[in-house]
């Protein structure tokens, strides 16, 4: 019944796309019972948290139909839009990145899975292991501008 | 003095040598910018309606009061007030009512796309006098500000906050030309602190120049050009920049 959400990458950059797999053992012999399981949707979700309101935004996502007994192995991908916003952990705001797989379930609660992820400026994949901004370079915090805020 | 045309000046050579200074420019940047990736530039009006509408409204609300504590008050209370008024005003905003009387708004030519995050910027600050004006050169100081800025509900009310991320003050050295007077300020953007231009309905990032010239033929006032900053990290910021 557990799905697995596998992802290649946790980063991707902006014009880029994740991939990953998907895989759902079949909950139905489809004899003795059918699955309540319809389809599998995988999106790319963005959240702001912080001292604002929060803005939510699909940015982008796909639909997989299930084998016909529930179950799914299959790969996907995901693109992120050249103009989407990039993970940033900033000061009153914070932009989160994940990707949700949701089984719709017949009649009964879907079942969801996650993972986080990081969306990164182009050019940026292999610097970043956490949200922009990057870490202050070593040789600007010791002569550099001292006003910045 | 003949009438001068568009843009001249009265000096003699005044004219060639500032195309030369043009031809040199768009030589030394391509289109008068090192990043403008695109042909032609665009020109940014200052975009902060306090500065721009100040003096104006000033210039009207000073009569208008005069007007009413005339008719309530009495011609001496009116006079008297009124002098007051105005003397705190121009003690208050001189600089800036100066400038709006003496120069045109200043414009400031920036890239015609986003810049890139690490990116090395250039901007061209340009202010035309309303009269022919001899220009000493002079400083200019801008300032770079990424601001977060976030609107939230409170009980009924809705709230905003605006915080400053990123300030960095940069100086550079305007001189007399045909255009008037004219620097180029540089600056980089940083990669260590503010982000990308978001626009998202209840969370912004915004980026913005206040420049200010000083020296004793230019005036003093503050102005605010709004730019964004794209969501592309600049090949010259990758070496050396690392997360780990």
């Amino acid at each position: 019944m557990t799905l697995q959400l596998q992802v290649d990458s946790l980063a991707a950059e902006v014009g880029g796309a994740f991939t990953g797999q998907l895989v759902r053992q079949a909950d139905a012999d489809g004899a003795s019972n059918a699955s309540k399981a319809r389809e599998i949707r995988v999106q790319l979700l963005l959240r702001t948290e912080g001292r604002g309101t929060t803005d939510e935004a699909v940015v982008s996502s796909l639909t997989q139909p299930l084998q016909r007994y529930g179950g799914i192995n299959a790969p996907f991908t995901l693109g992120v839009p050249p103009r989407s916003a990039v993970s940033y952990d900033g000061s009153l705001i914070r932009v989160l990145y994940r990707i949700e797989a949701r089984v719709d379930l017949r009649l009964s609660r879907d079942i969801i899975v996650y993972r986080n992820v990081l969306v990164v400026p182009v050019g940026g994949l292999g610097m970043y292991t956490r949200a922009h901004p990057l870490p202050r370079p070593p040789q600007a915090s010791a002569g550099g501008p001292a006003a910045d805020g | 003095m003949a009438a001068l045309p568009s843009g001249g000046v009265g000096w003699p050579g005044e004219r060639e040598r500032a195309a030369i200074e043009t031809e040199r420019r768009y030589q030394r940047y391509g289109c008068g910018m090192a990043n403008s990736p695109l042909p032609g530039h665009r020109f940014e009006e200052g975009t902060s309606a306090v500065w721009s509408s100040f003096p104006p409204a000033a210039l009207v609300a000073v009569p208008i009061g005069f007007v009413f504590l005339l008719a309530f008050a009495g011609p001496a209370p009116a006079i008297v007030i009124t002098l007051l008024a105005g003397a705190g005003l121009a003690a208050f905003a001189s600089e800036t009512i100066q400038g709006w009387l003496k120069w045109h708004q200043p414009v400031v030519e920036i890239a015609s796309k986003p810049y890139n995050l690490g990116e090395e910027a250039i901007v061209v600050y340009r202010r035309k006098p309303r009269r022919v004006t001899d220009i000493s050169p002079s400083d200019i100081t801008c300032e770079i500000v990424c601001e977060e800025e976030v609107h939230y509900r409170q009980g009924t009310d809705n709230e905003q906050m605006t915080r400053t991320v990123y300030s960095n003050k940069v100086s550079a050295t305007g001189e007399g030309s045909y255009e008037g007077f004219v620097g180029e300020i540089r600056f980089t953007i940083p990669t260590h602190a503010g982000g990308p231009t978001l626009d998202m309905p209840n969370n912004k990032i915004k980026w913005h120049l206040e420049i200010r010239a000083h020296g004793p033929q230019v005036p003093g006032d503050a102005h605010r050009f709004d730019f964004t900053v794209s969501t592309v990290l600049d090949p010259s910021a990758r070496i050396g920049v690392s997360d780990t």
